[in-house]
């Protein structure tokens, strides 16, 4: 697994091969990496809308419970360009590129923060492969490590992707992303195919049980 | 005592509060100072009419509270225009447009640019816009524009918004003017909508109904807006004006034939956007040879052709020759405002479009090209594309063979255009503001 060099990427592009669009200069083209830029949301987590992380929301088969927690965790904040957003020292925001990317099945990207931004406190967390044959835009992780809040504009270089050869092609044999084909960002199911591990649901009927005259 | 101008001086107090409150929130698409002033503005000039006011003048004391209430709706209506509930990229190209058509007007009446405003409402058919008369009190015309708040993402169907900008065309008495003499009227030269008293009969031959002199005058009024309205946002929008309004407009009533006091009935209004559009030969398109927009052109425009053929007689009302004239009217009438005049992009262009959403990706596609040189530098470029030849090419891939095979949702395609709207944005704002990508002089592709 190799990384590939960026003239291979642009003619992957240019072959209609990849998708990476709108690249708006050169500049955001570096040897190895393409600059990635800040879309126009972020997910923000409200301190007053959950206590803590919890897999039994996830794994809960009640919809609305399930629902309600993620969508009452995050205030969801639209900006447009050139309007400024905040993050705060210790803050998590959940942002999608400006960027759209569709990786060809043979290949995979991997997300980190661009160093000027990094060297401010920026941080760009570490979920950030991206899968073979995804098609949509990315959603990074931004945290502010620094003492001080940063303020982003929407469009801005924040990130890059570099790109890395899979053989064979990972099509057809695993699961797809449960993110592929997003349009902005969202949280994700921790629970996931971890069921059996989760003891939510037996626990709580026999305190109903318990409870009975 | 509790006058009613103590009342209203204490609601003029609350009303301040509520500004105020405005300010709390990213309300409008941007410009919240714009917003805060004007209805400051109007609210000084009420208060300051609330203070002398002579307290036995019931009359002016109600016409003041009208006012004050209708102030007070406003300022709610803008808090609430929050800018998560709508897609606020298309909402700016909407905005741009209207103002595109209200320039002129403005200059003649010697007032400011508008100020547009979009919240969202429930409901499917709330499309609308609310077009402010001229007042005494305002600076600046304030203009509501009311999307269905579960379309935030149906930027294909928010094409219908074309007909609303004609009302706001109507809103500015200069144009108006023109408007009613150049088009409307030469649209409705011959038909029952040339003068009260042929309306009248009409009414009463096709539906045996006899409104009131009030209701009679207001119904002929508006029923003749409407269809100048139609004609207007096929002309602004294009082809994606035909599927949005016929797929709401079916819903809303599919005889056709039911009539309101404010709208004519939509079969009549079907009969004469299809004139329009055999006379622009959009259907036909000569030159356009590709299978990738043949069969979806055929099938979008199908159910139309099919719709207008069982239109009974009495109900198509217009005639052809006098559509023709107003289109070519309206269309020199449009060249003047800057781009709002729809122009047909190149097939290959609208081939690409189409291609790029049917493979799952947005319409902007950004190009790399090389120089010519020993150096073979590449370079970006991205062709600016106008949204309306997106949301063409959105409603092409709704009607393509070859969707169900890329599993593409109607909610899928119409978020690829949405996003391409914002793409383009984001290389509009590049290029207008940031340094410009220097093109080298031999390129090929």
């Amino acid at each position: 697994m190799s990384v590939i060099s960026s003239t291979r990427v642009l003619d992957l592009i240019q072959q209609g091969k990849m998708y990476l669009s709108p690249i708006l200069c050169m500049e955001q083209i570096g040897a190895i990496s393409v600059d990635l830029r800040l879309g126009n949301m972020a997910l923000l987590v409200r301190g007053s809308g959950t206590s803590h992380v919890d897999p039994r929301v996830y794994a809960n088969h009640d919809a609305h419970g399930t629902s309600r927690t993620q969508r009452q965790k995050f205030d969801q904040h639209e900006f447009m360009f050139r309007e400024q957003f905040l993050l705060h020292p210790g803050s998590l925001a959940l942002v999608p590129t400006l960027e759209w990317i569709k990786l060809p099945t043979n290949v995979k990207g991997v997300v980190t923060a661009r160093s000027c931004w990094a060297r401010e406190g920026l941080n760009i967390a570490t979920a950030n492969f991206i899968n073979p044959g995804y098609n949509g835009i990315i959603t990074l992780e931004l945290s502010n490590l620094g003492q001080i809040p940063i303020a982003l504009f929407a469009g801005m270089r924040i990130a890059q992707i570099a790109f890395h050869d899979v053989t064979p092609d990972a099509l057809g044999e695993f699961a797809a992303s449960q993110f592929q084909m997003s349009f902005e960002p969202r949280a994700g199911n921790i629970a996931k195919h971890d069921r059996s591990f989760i003891p939510f649901q037996s626990g709580n009927r026999k305190r109903r049980k318990s409870k009975r005259p | 005592m509790l006058t009613s101008r103590i009342f209203l001086t204490e609601e003029c107090l609350n009303i301040k509060r509520l500004l105020d409150d405005t300010l709390r929130h990213a309300y409008g698409s941007a410009k919240s100072e714009e917003f805060y002033k004007e209805c400051r503005a109007r609210l000084n000039s009420l208060s300051a009419q609330v203070d002398v006011i002579d307290e036995t003048n019931l009359p002016e004391i109600h016409t003041l509270a009208i006012q004050i209430h209708i102030l007070s709706d406003k300022i709610t209506k803008i808090e609430r225009s929050h800018i998560g509930e709508l897609s606020w990229p298309f909402a700016l190209v909407i905005k741009e447009m209207a103002l595109e058509v209200c320039r002129e007007s403005v200059a003649a009446a010697n007032e400011e640019d508008p100020l547009f405003f979009f919240s969202a409402n429930g409901g499917m058919f709330v499309y609308a816009v609310s077009p402010e008369r001229a007042a005494a009190l305002s600076r600046r015309r304030i203009f509501n524009v009311v999307f269905p708040r579960s379309f935030k993402y149906q930027v294909l169907l928010h094409t219908i918004l074309g007909h609303e900008i004609g009302h706001v065309a109507y809103a500015y008495h200069e144009l108006k003017h023109e408007l009613e003499t150049k088009v409307t009227s030469v649209l409705l030269h011959g038909s029952p909508f040339t003068s009260t008293s042929d309306f009248k009969d009409w009414l009463d031959k096709t539906y045996k109904l006899n409104l009131s002199d009030p209701a009679l005058n207001d119904a002929f009024a508006r029923w003749r807006q409407e269809y100048f309205c139609d004609l207007f946002g096929l002309l602004i929008m294009g082809p994606s004006f035909l599927p949005a309004y016929r797929s709401l407009f079916h819903l809303l009533d599919h005889t056709g034939s039911r009539y309101s006091a404010t709208h004519p009935p939509i079969m009549s209004r079907y009969s004469m956007l299809q004139d329009a559009l055999t006379f622009l030969s959009w259907e036909k398109w000569e030159g356009v040879d590709h299978q990738n927009l043949r069969q979806p052109l055929n099938s979008m425009y199908e159910p139309m052709r099919q719709h207008v053929s069982s239109i009974p007689a009495p109900m198509r009302i217009l005639d052809s020759q006098q559509v023709e004239a107003a289109t070519t009217a309206l269309r020199d009438i449009l060249k003047r405002m800057g781009n709002t005049l729809y122009v047909h992009p190149k097939p290959d262009e609208l081939n690409e479009i189409v291609s790029a959403l049917l493979s799952g990706t947005p319409a902007i596609c950004t190009k790399l090209k090389v120089t010519r040189s020993k150096l073979k530098k590449r370079y970006v470029v991205n062709d600016p594309i106008d949204f309306r030849h997106i949301l063409f090419a959105g409603w092409l891939t709704i009607y393509h063979d070859a969707r169900d095979r890329e599993e593409l949702s109607l909610f899928k395609i119409n978020r690829l255009c949405d996003r391409s709207i914002l793409h383009q944005d984001a290389i509009n704002t590049w290029t207008e503001h940031f340094e410009k990508e220097p093109v080298p002089k031999n390129v090929s592709n």
